[in-house]
Parts: structure tokens; sequence; C-alpha cells
């Protein structure tokens, strides 16, 4: 089985080594491709002196333009199982196994590394927590599926989710869009309990007015796309 | 309608045809997306050189001035040509996406046959 791990990453020069060189060592048995949504910091650089695996976007597209370019390339070379994992390091690759296991226990199509579940780990501030329970409750409402963690970037994808995703994917806040778009799409959505870091380094890219912009564009999105057809 | 505001509006509307099909010759606008303006223009002629026209139908909604009648008529191209433009940002929006997806993965893959270029080159430089 062809396992791509897809690392967006802006801005990640502080990370981006941290992440792959624990790839590269502990988990060789995964393919990983980094996108780099065209960082004004020296992340491209790093990439291409070490010369790791990478796609490099000439303008900044947001994460989910990043994303599918991703999904684009694991469609094209035929991957079986495709793992999203963020370029900061909160997600541990130690639990990409686990994912895809319980992907093919139930064969579903999407699974969520939810932090809610066991609640162990990194468990992010209270009003970002607030934020991530309303989007689960709206998601719930307009498709019906249960998730804990809606906003979690940590997600494996069977071939036929990527192929989905490679043709359409929600561009700006694409994680709790993608599930309701899969789900309506008749794909299976599940999540599995993992815990989170803290980022080791450099800054979150969301501040107070972009959570309140976020909170209303995603709401409205994933209203739409319940009645999109 | 007042006579002066009539002939202020008819040479008004003139000078932006003007402006409209000059740009469309030099080539500075395309026509696929002006189409919508050129209807405008037409329209707005059309209502101000006929305002008995346009007087009976503004009676028949309503509304006392014709001169009225026609800031709604402008209004609502106004927002008609808005509307469009939305949707042409939407569109090129959507392209712009794939075609900066594509050429990030068409340039990985020239970088990959690069390297394996290079590998074989020295390969080849080893074995003779």
């Amino acid at each position: 089985m062809r396992i791509l791990i897809i690392i967006p990453c802006y801005n990640e020069e502080k990370n981006i080594e941290r992440v792959v060189n624990n790839l590269q060592k502990n988990f060789p048995q995964y393919d990983y491709l980094i996108v780099n949504d065209c960082s004004t910091d020296t992340t491209k650089e790093i990439c291409k002196e070490k010369q790791y695996n990478y796609v490099s976007l000439c303008t900044n597209l947001g994460i989910g333009g990043g994303v599918q370019t991703g999904y684009i390339y694991a469609a094209e070379k035929g991957y079986d199982v495709t793992v999203q994992v963020d370029g900061d390091g909160q997600h541990d690759p130690a639990y990409i196994e686990k994912l895809i296991d319980v992907m093919q226990a139930n064969e579903a199509d999407m699974v969520i590394g939810s932090r809610f579940i066991q609640n162990q780990g990194f468990q992010t501030s209270a009003s970002r927590r607030l934020g991530i329970r309303i989007i689960n409750a709206v998601i719930g409402l307009c498709s019906g599926v249960k998730i804990t963690d809606s906003t979690s970037g940590f997600r494996a994808c069977s071939k036929r989710m990527t192929e989905f995703f490679a043709k359409n994917y929600a561009q700006d806040y694409p994680e709790p869009e993608a599930i309701v778009a899969a789900t309506l799409h008749g794909y299976k959505v599940m999540e599995c309990p993992v815990e989170m870091r803290a980022r080791e380094g450099g800054t979150s890219s969301i501040n107070l007015v972009r959570s309140i912009y976020y909170m209303i564009k995603v709401t409205c999105a994933i209203i739409l796309q319940r009645f999109a057809r | 309608m007042n006579q002066r505001l009539q002939i202020c509006l008819v040479v008004g509307i003139i000078v932006f045809a003007m402006i409209l099909v000059r740009s469309l010759i030099k080539k500075k606008l395309n026509l696929k997306y002006t189409l919508v303006w050129l209807l405008a223009v037409v329209v707005m002629l059309f209502a101000v050189i006929f305002p008995d026209v346009i007087f009976s139908l503004a009676h028949l909604l309503g509304i006392r001035t014709p001169s009225n009648f026609t800031f709604v008529v402008f209004g609502f191209f106004v927002l008609l040509i808005i509307f469009t433009l939305t949707g042409i940002v939407s569109r090129f929006n959507a392209q712009i996406y794939r075609l900066v997806q594509t050429q990030a993965i068409m340039e990985k893959r020239i970088r990959d046959l690069e390297k394996e270029l290079l590998r074989g080159q020295q390969e080849d430089g080893q074995s003779v």
C-alpha cells in the first residue's frame, strides 16, 4: 500500500526541518510531499537545499489550495492513502498507522484525528474550543455526521476520497467544509482519537478578527454546501 | 424632463460610449465583458431621448418624475454590471487556483527529471 503524507506549509522555516527529519528517520515507509504555499520566509530555500520532496506554489492560495495541490499530486501518482499533516509539528506521525487502521477496519473514506475524544495532549484555548464546538454542531445539523474536532488538519483519505478532493476542495477554510462535502457525496467520514502537541516554533496564522471572520464564513459555507448540488 | 438635464445626460452618455468604443478598438477592454456596458448605454440613451416612454413607464410604476425613473434604471444597470463582475472574478479565481496548482506540480516534475538526468550523466561518466 502506497501512502503519501501531505504537509502544507506557510512560513514554517522554524519547524519544517524537524517535521521532515522525523518522517525520514522514523517513518521511511511513507512518502511525503511538502506543499510550500508561497512562504515569505526561507521555507522554500530549506526544502531546496535539503533536497526534500516538495512543490512550491507561485502565489499564496491559502490552506485549501495548498492541500488540494497535494491531493492532485497524489491522485496523479495513484497513491492508495493520503494523510494530511500540519507543517508546524502539532501532529505526531506515529498516529498515522492508527488512522489508516481505523479507515481500513471500517471501510471509511476519511478518518480525522481528533484531540477531543480522549481529551489528552494539547487541548488549545477555551475560545478556540467553543468555536470548534459550534462548527461541530453546524456540521451535525447539515450533514448528520457526528464530529468532535472539525478543524483538525490531521486526516487520512482513501484513494477515491483523494480523487474527489483533487477535483473539488473548499478553498478558504477547508477542513470543516470538506467533512460536509464528503458526507453529502456519500463518503464515509470517521474520527479516531489522537494527541496533539502545541506548536513549537513560529506563530499560528489565526487571530481574533480572523477567528470571527472564520466562524461566519465557515458557517455560511457549510450551510451552502448543504444545499449545493 | 428638464431640457438642460436631458442635454447634459445625452452628452455624458455619448462621451462614455466613445470611451467604451475607443477602449474596445485599442483592445484595452474585452468585448465579452463589455457587452453589458454597451447595453446599458443603449438603454440610457433611449431613456434620456424619449422621456415620454419613460414617463408612462414611470407612471405605471407609480414614480412621479421620469428623471427619478431614469436614475432607478441607472442604478439597476450598475447593480447588474457589478454582479457580472463578481461572477467574472469568481471564475478567474477558480482558474488561477488550477493554474497555480498545475504549474507547481509541473515545476516539481521538471526538477525531478533534471535530477534524474544529472544522475544518469554521472553514471555514464563513471562507466566510461
